[in-house]
């Protein structure tokens, strides 16, 4: 009996007794997927419009653009304070999530002769994205990178040239035809449509042509041209914008204009909603706009009051007590971008048919591409009226109040950017890089003064975001060797295609840059 | 003479016999003084080597001569001589040696040894010195009772969770928390908290679970050296508890209950004199308190009625409630001379400051034993545990006294509650004292609106059985099982203008199991003036984790909250698994009770390494010498020994942090989508190491009235797999690697002192002092400063490389060459544009006293705790003075100034500043926050009182063996701190280490009164 159990017992032993063979399949993780299908990557990169909309998009190009302004006392970038909790989201989102998707795609379906439809329209997207980091710092890590190694920082110019020549090849492959793959659903721009994203990559490098027009206007010109022959946008039917789902949770501009209350809408922008035409106030602007009062919305009517009027941007300890009785965005308008269509509860502008149109209005002014400087302004205006959904006589009694285009260039240009400006609302991220080109329109400093804690010297505005901490802390060495400390890394160093600050502006309000 | 004479007959007829080897069969049973079976005493035949040991039962059967004298010794026992004198069933109750020298430890994989003999320093905690100031949770009854062991309650209030670090942190990567361990098997002391600074809750596991009725010791093995058997996990040290087990004999009934008050203790300091505006003008609207002085004068308040306009000091008050705790536990025990069993109930009743939080808990224990046959016996343990809790606070920016802190001083309680009204559409709809903001919302709609509830299951037991097969050799097989399932839901009832998707309702439940296998052979043999004890284990470890999340927003209406009621759901789901393969081996040599030395050797196998890196071996050498055996020291000087040890543990990495894959799931518009992870990995990971070593000395004097015990360690852990940021242009925003060097030296001195001793009357005074510091000695080679973590874009708790680890970083006032504080061009003074070191966390020192004074049936105890220097932020404080709060912004009287400061340029500041300009600037520079953390209260007193056995006797015909009844409090009053108004010991966010740092508006602290009851039948 004895020996009986200490044998059974040492058989027990045995099989507790361990082998490891198991091992690597025990520490494979079961919920999770060695190879994803292009789509399901690709509608969280175009998703990526939203990623932290507060902290990288409102609280900076927002107000710099000067669309939104700030009602909240504490808060440090509306006096271009850099905050790296905030935008510095922005670059860890690129690179650690974006850019790895996006590599994935193509490292995973390269060779896949059916795929190759949608990685041509994920590497338009992909450089759209380039393009909005690049403006945002300048030179930053291009070549290489998201692949697990520190690589150098690539110039501006370099990454512009690059952009231009993967753009162009892309867009050149466009469509290819029912043989691909399609998106469907989970492009959430263009549901697939190989056609639309032709336009849209050929628009883009319009824009970003355009981008460069002050610094290198050669290949400005060329690929201006190059971009309008390969046809861009035609109607709004063509606009890039991504909804947001009804049933969704998203960082965007309906929680800062009404649920957090830490934004309302800019006083420059709503100033110029009455200043430029003779027919008085900007029919758009009840669509756009409202105030918010007891929790609703009540119009400037309702509440007795002349004119929609916001709140000046760059408030510090002197923020009025009812800077969040200014005028906010219209969520229950019928402009379909801020109320929806039931489904879609807003969406997010990447590029407006409009802007097209004043792109290539300055395209012509410059003499780059062929057709009517005025004509494609006026259309510019036009094509944002129909969108925002303004009646035909309203939208043509306001361009009727328009002057034509006149006077020196930079006259005329003032005037293509300030339509342009006011057609891209709430479009920050453009906005506030025409400015740093232009100088257009007439922003304002921070009322309050620039912060004694910001690095943009007192009296001009702020011509970039510095490099996150991440960066200083741990790739410092691969920096531009003039931007490398957090003392030279400021935020008034312009950035490439920047060649002038506003501060060198006339008396008569014009530039002497844009036409070197 | 004669009758002497006659005495000798029968001795030598008994001799006789003995010659004719007429030898008879003992037999008996052992027990200690509190009527339970000894097992392991050791029987032998005075004079002989002919012996035995006793059963788990406490029986021995043995053959001897009838004259013979029977020796019973048992470590920690006086030896006790019996002659036999021709009894054949002699029983015998072994009482314990007056010198607590012979004390005995439990040690590492459960074995009592000695405390002479080890070579590293363990210190016990009994359970009367835990569950006499009846706190339902075993982390916060532990504070302050082991030297070297710090405990800091979370700011959560009840069911809370505690940070318990031994000998400082040693990780940068895992939370540094000890490794727990019932009775021999690994008990999960994971929690499902998810605070953070935005909200989530507290919601304690581990200790948490365990009944502190059903412990009768808890051990605490401090460093690697101790820990060096249970491997990977013990790093951070081990809690080694034992359970009571059953009776040998007869049945004993236990009846323990407490009832207890606590009411709200400590907040910040306000100031009672501005209220609602700005720039001193009255704005019925505003959300801060830069208004007029409040004189009572009338004004019409937001609610658009004439009210006086004064300060409302006692909205906290009015806000919380007395919150009432209890706890009820009964147990029986007994057995017979087989075995013993054990069984206990208990349930206890936990409620918080705030209405509707509560915490329920009931535990079921069942321990027994059985000896089957001379050499087979069997032992097992079966636990059950519920816990149960609801409405915890949410923690951080977005709790109740965030926004109590920041509202306008004279806003009116009355005038926020109930916190709602019912809307047209029926909804409950905020009542709000200016516009609708995540930033000033009403607390009284948030109690209403919020609502979680988690319940955790818990089964944890093991089987046990021991093969003895001589006298030296047994083996010993033992199955332990820990694993639950938790599920928690929570949401928001009603809509609000945070966020649209409210109502909103989630859902989770997880699972947790770990099993673990093992052998131990071990053989004991002593010589003539050696002891021999050598053992071989090895163990199987596999733990398995489970979760499945639904969220779902955006509910129709209000009223219902389930997950088939929302227009969006989302799930997900995870599971990981491990498994850890070990064989150890360790010996013990004696030395006639002058030097022993130790020695143990471990190798792992682990499923969570590379295969090529994956086996892992570590050793441990220890050396104990007793300088009162060698030496004659002189009579007061009872007892002394120098103990000395090395030792290395080694670790593991995470399941799956090696392998390189992507994630899906479904997200918006039901659609796919694919995720990347953020950790490059590392395919050459290999595991890491630390070592340690410390020396130390026991000292006792007059016969034990006096006892120093002294340690110092060296603990160095090298080599860590962590997780480090990286430079996130590379695609990943952290990676794996092997790196870093932490050392955490320091002293542990225990003085324990009877001054009084007599036997009506005693009096001890024992001291706890441990000093601890932690150096991050080796980073990496990029990466000089790790950050653990803290506040949003201000304070972080950090590393840096070379220095003391913990460092507060945030911001501070620019200055110029001469250390002058800089205005800027708005008159303001300036915030450095860099974070710097403000402070740092690590304590000079930690020490406690504990009195005990017993006084006929009357005994009375107290616990002293405190902790010198380092620092913590009050984020509360500053919170509450951008609001113009605290009482720091009435400093002036609020007049306008000029800031006392040059500008930048060096020229005077000729810019005047009001009151709240000023304050709304000092409220971001963090350096004004840091407040010494030094504290020193009264943690616990309690006063009993032992009923007399005559009183007892009166009360009832079966006499109750024994009663006692006595009042508890706890933290009572501090001494000192520094803080304002706030604690600086239970005012973090969670058990983080970066959240140590912080006071961040927790829930307030307590003082607790009760009272309880012990009776045994």
């Amino acid at each position: 009996m004895k020996k009986t159990t200490i044998y059974l017992f040492s058989l027990l032993l045995i099989l507790v007794a361990g082998c490891t063979k198991d091992f690597e399949k025990m520490n494979t993780d079961p919920n999770a997927v060695t190879k994803v299908e292009p789509a399901y990557f690709f509608s969280g990169m175009v998703q990526q419009v939203f990623a932290n909309y507060q902290r990288n998009v409102n609280l900076y190009p927002d107000f710099y653009s000067q669309y939104f302004a700030n009602t909240v006392q504490s808060f440090g970038s509306p006096r271009y304070e850099y905050v790296d909790g905030w935008i510095g989201n922005q670059w860890k989102e690129h690179y650690t999530e974006f850019l790895r998707k996006s590599n994935a795609i193509q490292d995973q379906y390269k060779d896949d002769a059916s795929f190759q439809e949608q990685l041509a329209i994920a590497e338009i997207f992909t450089c759209y994205w380039w393009s909005r980091m690049t403006d945002t710092y300048g030179d930053i890590p291009y070549f290489g990178a998201g692949l697990g190694e520190t690589v150098p920082y690539t110039s501006q110019e370099e990454i512009y040239k690059d952009l231009f020549a993967r753009l162009e090849a892309a867009v050149n492959k466009l469509p290819m035809g029912d043989n691909q793959v399609k998106y469907g659903q989970y492009d959430r721009i263009y549901n697939g449509d190989a056609a639309k994203w032709k336009k849209f990559g050929n628009s883009l490098r319009l824009r970003l042509a355009m981008r460069i027009s002050n610094i290198d206007p050669a290949t400005a010109a060329s690929v201006a041209q190059s971009a309008v022959s390969s046809g861009v946008m035609t109607s709004n039917d063509d606009v890039a914008k991504v909804p947001m789902w009804a049933s969704g949770w998203y960082d965007y501009l309906h929680q800062m204009l009404w649920n957090w209350d830490n934004a309302r809408v800019s006083k420059t922008f709503t100033n110029y909603l009455y200043s430029e035409s003779t027919a008085g106030e900007d029919p758009r602007a009840p669509y756009w706009l409202t105030y918010k009062r007891d929790g609703a919305a009540a119009t400037r009517e309702s509440l007795g009051l002349e004119e929609y009027v916001g709140l000046e941007n760059g408030y510090g300890t002197n923020m009025p007590s009812d800077a969040n009785d200014k005028a906010t965005i219209n969520l229950y308008g019928s402009y379909v971008d801020f109320s929806g269509n039931g489904a879609d509860a807003m969406y997010c502008p990447v590029m407006f048919y409009s802007e097209v149109l004043f792109l290539q209005a300055e395209a012509a002014l410059r003499g780059w591409v062929p057709g009517d400087a005025n004509a494609l302004y006026k259309a510019g205006i036009q094509a944002s009226m129909d969108y925002v959904g303004v009646d035909a006589s309203a939208a043509q009694q306001y361009i009727d109040g328009v002057a034509n285009l006149n006077g020196s260039d930079e006259a005329r240009l003032k005037k293509i950017i300030t339509q342009k400006w006011i057609a891209n609302f709430p479009n920050g991220v453009e906005g506030w890089a025409d400015f740093r080109r232009t100088d257009y329109p007439d922003l304002t400093l921070p009322i309050d003064g620039v912060s004694g804690n910001a690095s943009v010297a007192q009296g001009t505005f702020v011509k970039r975001v510095r490099y996150p901490n991440n960066q200083h802390d741990l790739n410092s060495s691969s920096m531009p060797a003039s931007l490398n400390t957090l003392d030279k890394d400021r935020m008034d160093v312009k950035v490439w295609w920047d060649v002038e600050g506003t501060e060198s502006k006339g008396a008569d309000g014009l530039m002497n840059s844009n036409f070197r | 003479m004669i009758k002497k004479f006659l005495l000798i007959i029968p001795m030598l007829i008994l001799y006789a016999s003995g010659i004719m080897a007429q030898q008879k069969e003992v037999s008996g049973k052992v027990y200690n003084e509190s009527n339970e079976a000894m097992v392991g005493v050791t029987v032998v035949v005075k004079g002989t080597t002919t012996g035995t040991t006793t059963q788990v039962d406490g029986s021995y059967t043995i053959k001897v001569s009838p004259d013979a004298v029977l020796l019973f010794s048992f470590v920690g026992y006086n030896t006790q001589e019996i002659p036999v004198a021709g009894k054949t069933v002699i029983d015998v109750t072994l009482t314990s040696s007056v010198s607590s020298l012979e004390e005995v430890v439990v040690t590492a994989l459960g074995i009592k040894r000695e405390k002479k003999a080890l070579g590293y320093a363990v210190q016990d905690v009994k359970a009367e010195d835990l569950t006499s100031s009846g706190d339902a949770n075993i982390a916060n009854a532990l504070q302050s009772k082991v030297a070297g062991v710090v405990i800091n309650q979370s700011g959560a209030g009840v069911g809370g969770t505690s940070r318990i670090e031994i000998r400082g942190a040693s990780s940068l990567s895992d939370n540094n928390q000890p490794l727990i361990i019932v009775d021999g098997i690994p008990f999960n002391s994971s929690d499902a908290s998810n605070a953070g600074i935005w909200g989530g809750v507290e919601s304690a596991g581990g200790l948490s679970d365990i009944n502190p009725q059903d412990i009768e010791n808890i051990s605490v093995l401090k460093g690697p050296n101790a820990a060096a058997l249970y491997g990977s996990r013990a790093g951070n040290g081990v809690i080694l508890i034992t359970t009571k087990k059953g009776a040998s004999k007869g049945l004993n009934v236990n009846y323990n209950g407490n009832f207890a008050f606590s009411n709200l203790g400590y907040t910040l300091d306000l100031q009672e004199k501005y209220g609602q505006g700005s720039e001193g003008v009255y704005d019925k609207f505003g959300t801060a308190s830069w208004g007029p002085l409040m004189n009572g004068q009338m004004l019409e308040s937001w609610k658009g009625e004439e009210i006086p306009f004064s300060a409302q000091t006692g909205r906290i008050e009015d806000f919380v409630q007395t919150a009432y705790s209890q706890n009820h536990n009964i147990s029986l025990s007994g057995g017979n001379d087989k075995g013993s069993i054990r069984v206990s109930a208990s349930k206890s009743n936990e409620n918080g400051l705030y209405e509707g939080h509560k915490v329920d808990k009931t535990n079921l224990d069942l321990k027994a034993a059985y000896q089957v046959n001379s050499w087979l016996s069997v032992d097992a343990k079966a636990s059950y545990f519920n816990s149960k809790g609801e409405q915890r606070p949410e923690m951080g920016y977005y709790s109740f006294i965030s926004y109590f802190n920041t509202m306008p001083m004279n806003i009116r309680s009355a005038d926020l509650a109930p916190g709602y009204i019912i809307n047209q559409a029926g909804n409950h709809q905020e009542i709000l004292y200016t516009t609708a903001n995540a930033n000033y919302r009403n607390p009284y709609f948030m109690r209403e609106q919020i609502y979680n509830n988690d319940e955790r299951y818990r089964g944890f037991g093991y089987l046990g059985t021991n093969i003895q097969f001589t006298d030296a050799l047994k083996l010993r097989l033992k199955y332990g099982l820990d694993f639950y399932r938790e599920g928690l839901s929570n949401g928001y009832k009603y809509a609000d203008n945070v966020s649209s998707i409210r109502p909103d309702y989630n859902t989770e439940e997880r699972f947790f199991k770990e099993e673990n296998y093992e052998f131990l052979l071990s053989y004991n043999k002593d010589f003539e003036d050696l002891t021999l004890s050598v053992n071989m284990g090895g163990n199987r470890m596999y733990t398995q984790s489970q979760s499945l999340l639904s969220r779902s927003g955006k509910l129709p209406t209000e009223g219902y909250y389930f997950l088939g009621y929302g227009t969006n759901i989302t799930s997900a789901q995870a599971f990981s698994e491990q498994e850890v393969q070990s064989l150890y081996g360790f010996a013990q040599v004696g030395y006639k009770d002058m030097v022993y030395f130790d020695a143990t050797a471990r190798n792992d196998w682990s499923s969570t390494l590379p295969v090529e890196n994956n086996s892992y071996f570590y050793p441990s050498f220890g050396i104990s010498g007793l300088i009162s055996e060698m030496y004659d020291l002189p009579d007061w000087f009872t007892f002394a020994k120098v103990r000395g040890s090395w030792a290395q543990v080694g670790k593991a990495a995470d399941p799956y942090a090696i392998d390189e894959s992507f994630t899906i799931s479904t997200w918006n518009y039901n659609l796919l989508n694919g995720n990347v992870k953020s950790v490059l990995v590392n395919k050459d990971l290999k595991p890491e190491i630390s070592s340690s070593f410390e020396l130390g000395t026991d000292l006792r004097f007059l016969n034990n009235r006096i006892g120093l015990d002294f340690t110092y360690y060296n603990e160095n852990t090298t080599n860590q797999i962590l997780r480090v940021p990286t430079d996130q242009s590379t695609g990943y925003s952290e990676k794996l690697i092997n790196a870093g060097r932490i050392s955490n030296k320091g002293i542990e001195i225990m003085l324990n002192t009877t001054p009084v001793k007599k036997s009506d009357f005693t009096f001890e005074m024992n001291f706890n002092f441990a000093k601890n510091t932690t150096l991050l000695e080796d980073l990496d080679n990029d990466l000089k400063v790790y950050s653990f973590g803290g506040l949003n874009n201000s304070v972080d708790v950090i590393g840096i490389e070379g220095e003391k680890m913990g460092d507060i970083r945030g911001s501070v006032y620019k200055r110029d060459a001469s250390g002058r504080i800089i205005a800027g061009a708005d008159g303001l003074p300036m915030r450095q544009d860099s974070l710097v070191t403000i402070g740092n966390i690590q304590a000079d020192f930690t020490g406690s006293v504990l009195l005990k004074a017993t006084y006929k049936g009357f005994y009375v105890g107290a616990l002293i705790s405190m902790q010198q220097g380092g620092e913590i932020f009050s984020a509360t404080e500053a919170a509450a003075t951008s609001a113009g709060n605290s009482l720091r912004t009435t400093e002036n009287d609020r007049m306008s100034f000029f800031f006392d400061g040059p500008l930048e340029d060096g020229s005077l500041n000729t810019t005047m500043v009001t009151a709240q300009q000023y304050w709304t600037r000092v409220a971001s520079i963090n350096e004004e926050f840091i407040y010494d953390a030094s504290y020193m209260k009264l943690r616990e007193i309690t006063l009993g009182y032992n009923l007399p056995q005559k009183m007892l006797k009166k009360l009832n015909k079966e006499p109750i063996k024994s009663a006692r009844i006595a009042v508890f409090g706890r933290n009572l009053f501090y001494f000192y701190k520094h803080t304002p108004g706030t604690v600086p010991d239970a005012s973090a966010y969670s058990n983080s280490y970066a959240a140590q740092a912080f006071d961040f508006a927790p829930v307030p602290a307590t003082r607790t009164f009760g009272i309880s009851l012990d009776v045994a039948f």
